[in-house]
Parts: C-alpha cells; structure tokens; sequence
C-alpha cells in the first residue's frame, strides 16, 4: 500500500514536470483567483472590525414611568437587567437627565419650565447576538409592553440602513468571491483535462495492466493539488508585495486593520489545493468513468 | 485454466463472435487464426472483460468472469499477461519503467521490483537496453519489452493480439520461440494471427474463426 502511494506521489511530480507550460497557466489562473478571493477576505475582516465598533453603539433608551418614584425606577432598572438579551445598564436620574438635555439642547430645563419633567430612564446595551435591527426591534417590543415603562426605543433607522449597507456588502463580496472561484476551477479542470487527453492512451494501457480507477485518479488529483499549492505561493507572495507596499505608501489613507497574515496563508493554501482538486475532479469524470 | 462454455459476445449491428467454446491448458499454447474481423480479438477482450458476452460462461483461473462486477476487473486483467500488436508501451518512460508498471499497480516494493525486472529483461534479451526509451528500439525489441511487461507478474495466462502483426518474418519466429519458452514454464498461451505461414511449422492447436464462429 505505502509502495503505491509513493509511487503515485512519484507520478504526481513526474507529470507536473512533463507539462510544465499548463501546470504553470493553471497554477496562475489558482493564483489570480486566490489572490481576488484574499483580498475580498482582507475587506471582509476589515469591515467587519469597523462593524463592531459601529455596533457598540446600538442601544436601547428605556423611559420607566412617569409616575414611579426614584426606588420603584431603580428595581424596574434592576429587572430588565436581569433579562437574557441585556449585557449591561446605565440608569439615568432625573439630575443627569436634566445635565443631559442641557448638554443636547444648551438650555436648562428648570429655568425653561420652573420642574423637572424628564423621567427616570436608562440606556441598555444589548448581547452581541441581538446588534441588529430586528433583533433590537423583538427587544424594544418587548420591552414597551411591561407596565413599568412608557417607552423603549433604538435608532431605528441608522441602524436599518447600516444593516442594509452590511449585509448588500457581504452579499457582494460572496458573490463575487463565488464567482472568481469558480472561473478559477474552470481553468484548473480544463488544463487538466488537456493533460489527461494527451495521456489517454497512457491510461488505456493502465486500465489493460489491471490499474484501478483509483490507481489512475490519484496522480492526477495530487497533480491538481499541486497546481493549487503552487497557486497559494504565487498568491501569497503578491498578498506581501502588495500588503508591503500600502504598508509603506499608502499607511496614512489605508489602515489595514485586524488581518491576520497566518490565516490568511492558511486559507490560500488550503482553498487553493482544494481548487485544484475539484478542477482535476472535473476533468477526471470524462475521462475516466466510475 | 482458461475455458470458453458456447460464449456468445456481439457489438452492434450483431457483430462479435457466437456460440465459442474450447479449453486452454497449463503450458499450452493455441493460435486462435482467421482473416479480418473473423472475431479473435473478441476472444481475447472477452476473455479481459473488454466486452460484455451475452451468453456462455468464461472461466478464467477459477474465476468466472459472468460473476464478476465491474470493480473486479482490474483484478482480474492484473492475473493475465497481454501482449499487443502495437506494443502499448509508454514511450515517456524506460524500458525499465514500462516492464516495471504492472508489479507498481500491484504494489510491489521498489527492490523486488527492480529483481523481478531485471530478471525478465535478461529472460528476454533486454539487459543491456533497461534505460532505453521505446523509441530509439527497433519493432522487435519494442515486442520484447511488450512481452517482458506481460511476463514480469508471472502469469498464468498470456493473451498475445496478434504479436507479430508489424514485425519482419525473422524477428517474428524469435517472438514465437520467446512464447514457446514460457509455456515450457507452465504458462498457457493465446494468440491470435492471421499469419498461417508462421504458426504452420510450430505444430501447435490452433482454432479457426470465420465471422465470429469456429470452422476448425
């Protein structure tokens, strides 16, 4: 068995060496498409870093009733924070209310109208899991119909919009990435079968010595993985120029922020070696038949 | 070791060969002979699971080739040697590495390989070209580097389609004399021809087909 395998390795090698010119256009069509794919991920990571400091001011303004005295606002305060969507709370007094509305307004509330009408209220941050704007709408619901409040909101539509924006974002990169991806197969497959079509008879005279399926499938898929592992160098070497050079140049008006240059080798190598499985899969199933 | 039981096999348009019976046995030889198209190449693809027979029975080894599944058939071809007209040598590699290939599909490790090769090329006079690549042999030695890979995996039954179809009449009487030597050593011998001339002299059984069907 061990035999086998090192000679069918051997192969793999063998035949990557004999077609060098398509094993080279398929590594770089593995190469252009990876190298699309990881910049779509860098915007991706990038982006969503920006999202969470955008989503950390999602909250929701609860306003307890008029006619609850300071005490009864407080454990009203104390039980919605108690509730599983809420992460924390700042309650807010009728004082801090009033320096609140000063701060917004630039007027004093006493002197506008001789009392102090604000209510008790309090600001709740939400669980990660609840930052969106239907979650935080299911929350505010909620929250409206127990009797010790009078209102519970949240910035409905900055955060709709933001939303929107996000998810039109990431269906976009998705898409897009999909579709490199796929081209990317496309050329791997058609390469390969080029290679296999010149070797047909080659494989004839296997399947007539006894080879198996398998026996004659493996060269070509390790050759396949091959490509896409040659594929990942060439696009992990332009990721580092490239990254070199906003780096140097262009540091001050592009921040790349949050990439983990590990992963991001991590993913190029093992989505390219899996493109070049697919693409010699592809190719492998008109020409050798299960 | 090798039995045909009224083997009916065709192709479209009812080609193919029909109602085909004899034995093959241990260190024998039997010509299979007849004109274009008579059907001896469907003997020698039925008996490799090449074509589906449509009635009859083929035994090959023990093995009953109308039991077998798809799965099992590069099994079975790994038990038979077969020699081709047009050699169906790989002409990127070696003479080394062509006689090598079928113990490497049946996992052989590498030192008992090269033993077991150079052994088979000296069998037939071979040694000294091992790191040649098929094309700069002549015809005859490409024929020889065909029947040592059929030989290396010492088997039981040797197919041979029309061997010495493209060779000189000299060089095929020392392919026949090569065969001849390995049915000494008990293997069993099909070949097919159309050269009666040449299989005359051998003194051998031999079966005559004409548009699929025994006359001799």
């Amino acid at each position: 068995m061990i035999n086998k395998f090192i000679f069918l390795i051997q192969e793999s090698f063998r035949s990557l060496l004999r077609t060098k010119i398509p094993s080279l256009v398929s590594s770089l069509a593995i190469a252009v498409g990876l190298f699309i794919v990881s910049i779509a991920y860098c915007f991706y990571t990038s982006f969503q870093y920006l999202t969470l400091d955008f989503k950390d001011g999602y909250n929701v303004e609860v306003f307890f009733n008029e006619e609850f005295s300071e005490t009864e606002a407080i454990n009203a305060f104390n039980s919605i924070l108690l509730m599983d969507f809420i992460e924390q709370g700042d309650f807010i007094n009728k004082n801090q209310a009033a320096q609140i509305f000063k701060n917004e307004f630039d007027e004093d509330i006493f002197q506008l109208i001789g009392e102090n009408p604000l209510p008790y209220s309090a600001i709740y941050t939400v669980s990660d899991l609840f930052k969106n704007s239907e979650s935080l709408k299911e929350v505010t619901d909620e929250l409206n119909l127990l009797s010790s409040i009078d209102l519970a909101i949240y910035e409905k539509d900055a955060i709709i919009k933001f939303d929107n924006l996000l998810s039109n974002a990431m269906t976009f990169i998705f898409v897009m990435s999909f579709f490199i991806l796929l081209i990317a197969i496309f050329f791997v497959s058609n390469t390969i079968q080029l290679v296999i079509y010149s070797k047909k008879n080659d494989i004839l005279t296997y399947q007539l010595l006894g080879a198996t399926k398998s026996f004659i499938k493996i060269p070509y898929l390790i050759e396949g993985m091959l490509h896409g592992l040659f594929g990942a160098l060439i696009s992990i070497i332009l990721l580092l120029l490239v990254y070199n050079f906003i780096d140097y140049y262009l540091a001050t008006v592009l921040i790349l922020r949050n990439l983990n240059f590990n992963e991001i080798i991590f993913l190029n190598v093992i989505l390219g070696m899996f493109l070049g499985f697919l693409g010699s899969s592809k190719a492998l199933s008109s020409y050798v038949k299960d | 070791m090798l039995e045909f039981q009224k083997v009916t096999a065709t192709y479209k348009k009812n080609t193919g060969i029909f109602d085909i019976s004899f034995e093959l046995n241990a260190g024998e030889m039997i010509f299979l002979m007849g004109p274009t198209g008579a059907g001896k190449s469907t003997v020698l693809k039925a008996v490799y699971s090449a074509i589906k027979i449509n009635a009859g029975k083929i035994v090959v080894d023990g093995m009953d080739l109308t039991k077998i599944n798809q799965y099992q058939i590069p099994f079975l071809r790994q038990k038979i040697g077969m020699i081709f007209q047009d050699f169906k040598l790989l002409n990127d590699r070696t003479v080394l590495e062509n006689v090598a290939l079928p113990l490497r599909i049946q996992g052989m490790p590498t030192q008992k390989i090269y033993e077991e090769v150079n052994s088979t090329l000296s069998k037939v006079g071979l040694s000294n070209l091992h790191n040649s690549y098929p094309l700069e042999l002549s015809g005859g030695e490409q024929q020889r580097v065909c029947i040592a890979r059929a030989l290396v995996k010492k088997p039981k039954i040797i197919l041979a389609d029309e061997p010495t179809g493209n060779l000189d009449p000299n060089v095929s009487d020392e392919i026949l004399d090569l065969l001849d030597i390995f049915t000494d050593s008990g293997s069993a011998v099909l070949m097919s021809t159309h050269n009666f001339p040449l299989i005359k002299p051998r003194k051998k059984r031999f079966i005559e087909l004409s548009n699929g069907r025994i006359i001799d």
